[in-house]
């Protein structure tokens, strides 16, 4: 198996709408791409970042008001860095309560899926506030730690 | 052409919902649901089967569509099942405890099969 590179790219500054969704995937397929993160894990963190970003998109600017998301990509040959930033009311995510997921609730609505995803797929998330951005840094190791129930299974 | 996004094929037994749209996502899904909303009005839609297999990319607004879905059939008493063979999607219905909430068939002849068994 070849070296996982370091590699980092400038940010992508986009407005903060649906159309821009297409872009940021792009971005970071890319950039998992070039740092040779394996496939079960790009994914992972692929779909962690395309649901903090709906989640910007959606939620970090009032109806009326508009604004941007910034993405941003970094890979130190152990870990590749995700971080997504708007310039939104403070908001983080990682305090938000999980969705309720019994089987039992015939009423179970989707809100709150899409952040509670993204904790689940990402290796770790952190957040925090800086002269008014929200900036969550989501990271994902470049190789499976040994023994791992993950990479038993990105082996198989 | 949003149109082809889905396609509702009926039986005698139950109904298949084919989901032609790639992917399941904050693009996609309203328009996604504003046909099957429509769909599911315009008959007086039995059991119904939603064969994924066309999809390659679902998030949570995907996974959103089909909760309302099974919602919506639920409330006339009907159930949905899906078919989905792949490992991506099966992976996010994982973390999703989708698996609490659907029978999951690899293939349409399976789903079939068990709506066939449930009405005989």
């Amino acid at each position: 198996m070849p070296e996982p590179a370091r590699h980092s790219a400038g940010p992508l500054r986009l407005p903060a709408r649906r159309e821009s969704l297409a872009l940021v995937r792009e971005y970071v397929g890319k950039n998992l791409e070039a740092c040779g993160l394996p496939g079960d894990r790009r994914l992972r963190l692929e779909l962690a970042v395309e649901e903090i970003a709906a989640n910007i998109i959606t939620y970090a600017y009032s109806p009326a008001g508009s604004g941007d998301l910034e993405c941003g990509f970094a890979a130190d040959g152990k870990t590749a860095e995700v971080s997504l930033t708007d310039w939104g009311a403070a908001f983080n995510p990682l305090e938000k309560e999980d969705p309720d997921l019994a089987p039992e609730l015939d009423r179970r609505e989707p809100g709150g899926l899409g952040i509670y995803l993204a904790r689940n797929l990402a290796g770790s998330c952190s957040y925090r506030r800086d002269g008014g951005r929200n900036i969550l840094t989501i990271s994902m190791p470049l190789q499976p730690e040994a023994g791992s129930a993950r990479s038993k299974e990105e082996g198989a | 052409m949003t149109e082809n996004y889905i396609k509702c094929f009926k039986n005698k037994n139950f109904s298949i919902l084919e989901i032609l749209a790639g992917e399941l996502d904050l693009i996609k899904s309203p328009t996604v649901l504003k046909l099957i909303k429509n769909v599911l009005t315009q008959v007086d839609h039995p059991d119904t089967i939603i064969d994924l297999k066309h999809l390659s990319y679902i998030d949570s607004t995907g996974l959103g569509i089909l909760i309302a879905t099974k919602n919506l059939l639920e409330k006339r008493e009907k159930e949905t099942v899906l078919v989905c063979n792949s490992r991506k999607i099966l992976q996010v219905f994982e973390i999703a405890k989708m698996h609490n909430f659907f029978k999951v068939f690899e293939t349409t002849e399976e789903a079939s099969k068990y709506f066939d068994e449930k009405r005989n």
